[in-house]
């Protein structure tokens, strides 16, 4: 065997440089990428950020120049004894609305996507019809339905009762979409192999769909709580003489003097509801769940949507 | 399982009992006498100024064994809409520019007894033959708070004051005036900056020049202000330096240190008058009467003119009132402007309504 003339090393291939045209056009797209996240990021926060900065102005009246840092508001709105009960309702009304929604409409989601049966459609456009209805002519009818209640009936008074019943009414179909969603993309092949392999129904739910549907149920959860806390529409018409937060606040809202407490009790909100989330986010996370998971079934929650308009459509 | 479910759902269904238990109305359990033999539940369905915690916790404190609940509106037309839907209370707030009279014609309010309601023969007499208040020789609500509308100004960029509402569209201020967003002030201002002397009953030719002079001077106007958190951020922000306004606007600017007036303008004043009255249906009437009595009780109408420099329907506020809380409220004056425009509602309110939207639109 001859010895290999070892070859000489060959030079490094020239870096070859995009067309001028090219690079500017990159540049643009990365720009308008930049001032597109930077128009969304202020649209969206700017608010919250001014509402948090103008908590702490010493002035009544919401507007520049800054006259002085105070924090005097939080203690004002917490000695508030009618924002404390109107926040404690609020907080009572999601608690319930939120896991009840959760468990309607999770099993009203297995009904439309594990079943198949005569008045299916009809069920599909019922279920989807408060979340295309205004919530104001949810709320209307919601004061009518219970007034003539109350007239026929003599006890069924307008409360936190009939709100957190309408809000359910509003709010399930919500989870019903998200967890939907997660249903359709999962293969029910897995399910079946459960069963060849003799897991019993409830062992195949436990083992194997709840952990594919976990992510979707927490973000459901959470909307559906959010939801039901922010609600003012549906709350409104539907509450009689209790205060819930919204429905106070705005209220309240008609003299300026109360609005620097307002800004202060919707700044800790504000931060409770970012904490609520990102301690969720925690959660899913060390279970394998995580953005990827949670973003995947707010996005998927357009599909059974579409599919249940489909079905009522044609 | 099935077991677990049902306490599950027997749980929730106790939960959200207990939990929402509250506002339904108890009966009450005296006819009338002393504070503390009143009971049951009375529902008040006001303006959230009628319930702020400052100004009602002497009710409350007088008349321990009233559990006094209550619901805030957010104008009148709203507060028709709702009761029309079926929401009942005992006593209900109105305004005679907004809804007194829809309400006594729509049956929402019921006659009052006056034998009830001592203070009633101290109230200013301008008010009692407002629109609403007596209806076919019956009274349906109680005055008990005005006000006036007139000109704002920064008097640090307006050097001599306005005097009439045409200064609101003097074109020196373009860009820097603002209207109140409300059909009845708005198109009464331009009105009166028209010449016309009785905008309530104008004709329909009238209120057509009112509705071109307004989209015609439309660029006049920065905004059209809605909330008095509106119109005093835009004085203090220095966007507006002229606006219609009321005199607890200009207070609250003053209290701020900025130095922004109040004066009536030559041509009228618009008068808003609120009050309260008894819903038809209501099931507490002797803490009803009771609440009303209250309000129109000096002590009560003192607060307000100290608070919200309002003007009161109670005369014996004069008597009592200090003398810079007179002037500031213009307590000895209900009424009695030169020139002034009682709060009244049109007589075809959903043609200014529709005239309004068209300006706001144009």
């Amino acid at each position: 065997m001859g010895a290999i003339a070892p070859t000489a090393p060959q030079a490094a291939p020239p870096i070859s440089l995009a067309p001028a045209s090219i690079r500017w056009r990159r540049r643009v797209g990365r720009g308008a990428r930049v001032a597109f996240i930077g128009v969304t990021m202020v649209v969206l926060y700017g608010p919250l950020v001014l509402l948090a900065v103008f908590s702490f102005n010493k002035s009544q009246i919401i507007s520049l120049p800054w006259a002085g840092f105070t924090t005097k508001w939080y203690p004002e709105a917490w000695n508030n004894s009618d924002l404390r009960a109107s926040l404690v309702n609020s907080t009572i009304v999601a608690l319930i609305v939120a896991p009840t929604c959760l468990v309607v409409g999770t099993l009203m989601s297995f009904a439309l996507t594990r079943f198949r049966f005569k008045s299916r459609g009809l069920v599909s456009g019922l279920v989807a019809a408060p979340l295309i209805l205004p919530w104001l002519v949810i709320g209307i009818a919601g004061l009518l339905f219970f007034a003539q209640l109350q007239k026929i009936m003599g006890f069924f008074h307008l409360s936190l009762r009939t709100v957190v019943a309408t809000q359910i009414v509003c709010t399930f179909p919500l989870v019903t979409a998200i967890v939907s969603a997660q249903l359709l993309r999962f293969d029910k092949t897995q399910e079946e192999a459960a069963i060849d392999l003799g897991a019993s129904r409830m062992e195949v739910l436990r083992y194997v769909i709840m952990p594919h549907i976990t992510p979707a149920l927490a973000a459901a959860g959470i909307f559906a709580f959010t939801w039901s806390f922010n609600n003012f529409e549906i709350s409104y018409f539907t509450i009689g003489f209790q205060q819930i937060f919204p429905v106070w606040a705005y209220g309240t809202l008609r003299n300026s003097a109360n609005l620097p407490v307002i800004n202060a009790i919707s700044t800790l909100i504000s931060a409770a509801q970012v904490v609520m989330i990102l301690f969720a986010w925690r959660i899913l996370r060390s279970r394998g769940g995580g953005a990827e998971a949670i973003l995947g079934s707010l996005v998927a929650d357009v599909e059974p949507q579409v599919k249940i308009i489909e079905e009522v459509v044609g | 399982m099935s077991r677990a479910l049902k306490c599950l759902a027997a749980t929730m269904f106790l939960t959200v009992g207990a939990a929402c238990s509250g506002g339904s109305s108890a009966s009450p359990t005296s006819s009338g006498g002393a504070p503390a033999a009143l009971s049951g539940t009375l529902r008040l369905f006001a303006y959230s100024d009628g319930f702020a915690p400052a100004y009602i916790k002497p009710f409350r404190a007088q008349y321990p064994n009233v559990n006094l609940v209550t619901s805030a509106f957010g104008n009148g037309d709203e507060a028709v809409a709702k009761m029309q839907a079926g929401f009942q209370a005992d006593v209900v707030n109105s305004c005679v520019d907004e809804n007194t009279l829809t309400m006594v014609q729509d049956g929402l309010y019921q006659p009052l007894d006056l034998s009830r309601i001592p203070d009633w023969k101290n109230v200013f007499p301008a008010m009692k033959t407002l629109p609403g208040v007596v209806v076919g020789g019956k009274t349906y609500m109680i005055p008990v708070d005005a006000g006036t509308a007139g000109l704002m100004y920064n008097a640090d960029v307006i050097k001599t004051p306005p005097t009439s509402w045409t200064d609101l569209f003097n074109p020196v201020y373009k860009g820097r005036a603002a209207i109140e967003d409300n059909s009845t002030t708005a198109i009464d201002i331009g009105a009166l900056a028209n010449g016309i002397t009785d905008p309530i009953n104008m004709t329909s030719d009238q209120l057509d020049t009112v509705k071109n002079y307004l989209i015609a001077n439309k660029s006049q106007f920065r905004t059209y202000w809605q909330s008095d958190s509106d119109i005093t951020s835009l004085f203090k922000s220095g966007e507006v330096v002229i606006a219609s306004g009321y005199p607890g606007n200009a207070q609250i600017l003053q209290r701020e240190g900025y130095n922004v007036k109040f004066v009536p303008a030559k041509e009228g004043q618009m008068l808003w008058t609120c009050g309260y009255g008894i819903q038809t249906g209501a099931s507490n009437l002797d803490a009803a009467y009771a609440l009303i009595n209250w309000y129109l009780d000096w002590h009560q109408e003192l607060f307000e003119a100290k608070t919200w420099s309002y003007q009161v329907a109670n005369e014996l506020v004069l008597k009592h009132a200090p003398a810079d809380i007179i002037q500031q409220a213009s307590l000895n004056a209900p009424y009695s402007y030169a020139n002034a425009i009682p709060a009244s509602p049109p007589a075809d309110r959903q043609a200014w309504t529709q005239v309004w939207q068209e300006v706001k639109a144009a």
